[in-house]
């Protein structure tokens, strides 16, 4: 160990003289640095103005006049959701947070939504924010600028007279892999650590977060474990140089968005808008008997003893229009739970894909037309009890904007959003991608074995 | 006995590069090894540092079989090739310090490794200077250190005179001979026929893989030594 930390300091002490330390962290840290910052200015600036209109949607709802129950029902309220502070380390997260759900007691309209997206930061287009940085632009100057760590010494003969000389070519390997590792996680420090601390100190939350980091830093370490490989297998520093750029390409720019469009094409889903109008069918003049008892139960628990028909009916018919959501969902959910393991899987071929795959799993919010509808139904069901309640209009005005329970149904759509499971299979891709990083560092040993005069 | 080459032969498919070849290298000794490019110099050189692995015969370094335990025997042994590749970007203490300590397994200190270059002939301001600017020989001075460094009890030299200047060959061919004085056993790989004379106990002249001639440099004139490398070459005609 002691010669592996003496060939690492060596490497590094190159690196560092030869100002590739300096480039890195001045490539990185400029973009990175200012990424964070553009970001969190710009989540600021979403979030005031999502928290501004809630407000604003929150008076409307108050000044409204008492009117008739029917009428009330048909009142509507956008519950907008905070945007997550989880831009700043990745702005594929904006996609999923903060969309407004119009919420009514009646659902005669559509929920507002935006697109939901199931892709990693790696499958959007613009490399933005700290995750992007980190695993588009690190491997990149890592492919530049550290190609030469074995191929430069071959081209040299410093390799050969080291060899030669009786140097263990195990501790070459992995000193030097040491170092690359260094150099790739010393790119990354101040953007990361700049991210990190923002979103920690804005309320994203701490678990999650390690293991996006946790899965950042592995991917750094193939990629550069890797290059130490391709550099210790190219006889010339250019052919190194060549095939880092295209392993780069393939596996950082290529595979990500390919297996997400593969996806698609292998296991299509219906579009959001078709379901949501099946859904809608299927709820129509749903009223059943169970329901209704449900409906009256549950009055009475609230001490509506004699409460009239037509709303006992109403309000059945939205439960049961609820259950008629959820089975149409299943399939959908479904659906999406199997594109998540293809994709999983799909992702296990770049090491860079299955680390962003993995980060995408914890830190993003996702399956959103799912929560959304869930919530809505659950929505709906708080309005009807609300609206349906003999005297609510007139006693409790207050009700109508009851922060409890308009909590509660945000409460229930962040629930069914933040805790998405975590892709276990997307760890299989680091662990893979681990092991031929093993079995290729050893051959690069047997290799750098060969390299003597 | 250092080293010992017992009846080694190394075939390459149907090429024989070397056959039948012995050498005994004693503390002290100086093998000069003279032949044509392709007579087996470099491939016996190879066969002795672990990195080719003799198809009959044995080498052994320090009673180490070297075919069998290769990195073991590389313990004992130091290469200096024809041009020493040291890295660049540091200077020749950073150099002895990192290959010393890289090929002994363990840190040398600062004052033994100053004394290695001192002894080597390298100029003290010469020392921490970047290698970038270092001649052929200062570069090969710094080879030496580190065998020196490495306490090596072999040293095995391919061409270590090759495109050095007269002085430097000189101050090479002294240095050399005050390490084998030192106890140590040398084997070189050369065409320099003068230095071969002047440095070497022992001649060996081979032709395609046979040691055709073995010649004793005290009691040979260097026109005995010409005569019998050219005739090598006459017999190839």
């Amino acid at each position: 160990m002691t010669q592996v930390l003496h060939v690492f300091r060596h490497q590094w002490a190159d690196f560092w003289r030869r100002g590739i330390v300096l480039a890195m962290a001045l490539s990185v840290g400029l973009v990175g640095i200012a990424s964070v910052l553009l970001e969190w200015q710009a989540w600021h600036q979403e979030d005031a103005t999502r928290q501004a209109m809630q407000a604003q949607e929150r008076s409307q709802w108050l000044a409204l006049e008492d009117t008739h129950i029917h009428k009330a029902a048909h009142r509507g309220y956008f519950v907008i959701r905070d945007m997550s502070v989880g831009v700043v380390l990745d702005r594929g997260v904006w996609d999923f947070g903060g969309s407004a759900i119009w919420l009514e007691a009646h659902r005669r309209n559509a929920p507002l939504l935006r697109a939901a997206d199931d892709a990693g930061i790696l499958a959007r287009a613009v490399p933005r924010g700290v995750g992007p940085v980190c695993l588009w632009l690190v491997p990149l100057l890592i492919a530049v600028l550290a190609h030469g760590v074995f191929a430069s010494e071959r081209a040299q003969g410093s390799l050969a007279f080291a060899i030669s000389s009786g140097a263990p070519p195990g501790t070459l390997v992995l000193g030097k892999s040491l170092a690359t590792i260094a150099l790739a996680w010393a790119g990354a420090l101040l953007p990361l650590g700049l991210g990190m601390a923002i979103a920690l100190a804005n309320g994203q939350e701490a678990a999650p977060t390690a293991v996006w980091l946790v899965a950042t830093l592995a991917a750094l370490v193939l990629f550069a474990v890797g290059t130490v490989i391709v550099s210790a297998l190219c006889t010339r520093p250019f052919q190194a140089l060549i095939a880092l750029l295209l392993i780069w390409f393939v596996f950082v720019v290529v595979w990500p968005r390919l297996a997400a469009d593969l996806t698609g094409q292998l296991l299509p889903l219906p579009s959001s808008q078709t379901v949501r109008v099946e859904a809608e069918v299927a709820s129509e003049g749903l009223v059943s008997d169970e329901s209704k008892d449900l409906v009256r139960t549950m009055l009475a628990t609230k001490g509506v003893t004699s409460p009239n028909s037509g709303g006992v009916s109403a309000m059945a018919a939205e439960i049961d229009a609820a259950a008629a959501f959820k089975r149409i969902f299943a399939p959908l959910e479904e659906g999406k739970q199997n594109q998540a393991r293809l994709l999983d899987v799909l992702s296990w071929l770049s090491p860079i894909g299955a680390a962003d795959r993995l980060g995408d799993s914890v830190l993003h919010l996702s399956d959103h037309d799912q929560a959304v509808f869930e919530a809505r139904a659950e929505a709906m069901r708080f309005a009807t009890q609300m609206a349906l309640n003999e005297g609510w209009a007139e006693q409790t005005k207050s009700a109508r904007g009851d922060a409890v329970l308009w909590q509660k149904v945000i409460d229930a759509a962040d629930k069914a959003t933040v805790q998405r499971p975590p892709k276990s299979l997307a760890w299989g891709g680091l662990v893979l991608w681990g092991f031929i990083s093993v079995w290729g560092l050893i051959s690069a040993r047997s290799v750098i074995a060969r390299s003597a005069v | 006995m250092i080293a010992q080459l017992d009846h080694v032969t190394k075939r390459y498919g149907q090429k024989v590069a070397v056959r039948d070849l012995s050498i005994d290298i004693g503390a002290g000794d100086v093998v000069c090894l003279l032949g044509p490019n392709g007579a087996g110099k470099t491939t016996t050189l190879k066969m002795i540092l672990g990195l080719e692995r003799p198809s009959d015969g044995v080498v052994r370094v320090c009673g180490v079989d070297v075919a069998a335990d290769p990195a073991a025997a590389r313990g004992h042994m130091a290469y200096i090739p024809e041009m020493v590749s040291l890295h660049e970007a540091f200077t020749g203490r950073e150099n002895i310090a990192y290959f010393s300590a890289l090929v002994r397994g363990s840190k040398v200190s600062q004052e033994t490794l100053d004394h290695c270059l001192d002894r080597a002939g390298l100029q003290r301001d010469a020392f921490d200077q970047r290698v970038s600017g270092y001649s052929k020989g200062m570069r090969q001075k710094v080879g030496v250190a580190i065998a020196l460094a490495k306490g090596a009890d072999l040293l095995v030299l391919d061409e270590p005179t090759s495109g050095l200047d007269p002085k430097s060959a000189y101050d090479f061919a002294k240095l050399i001979n005050s390490v084998a004085g030192a106890g140590a056993g040398v084997i070189m790989a050369t065409h320099d026929l003068f230095r071969a004379k002047d440095m070497g106990t022992h001649i060996i002249i081979l032709k395609d893989g046979v040691a055709v001639q073995q010649m004793d440099p005290k009691t040979s004139s260097y026109a005995d030594i010409e005569a019998a490398y050219l005739a090598v070459f006459d017999s190839a005609a």
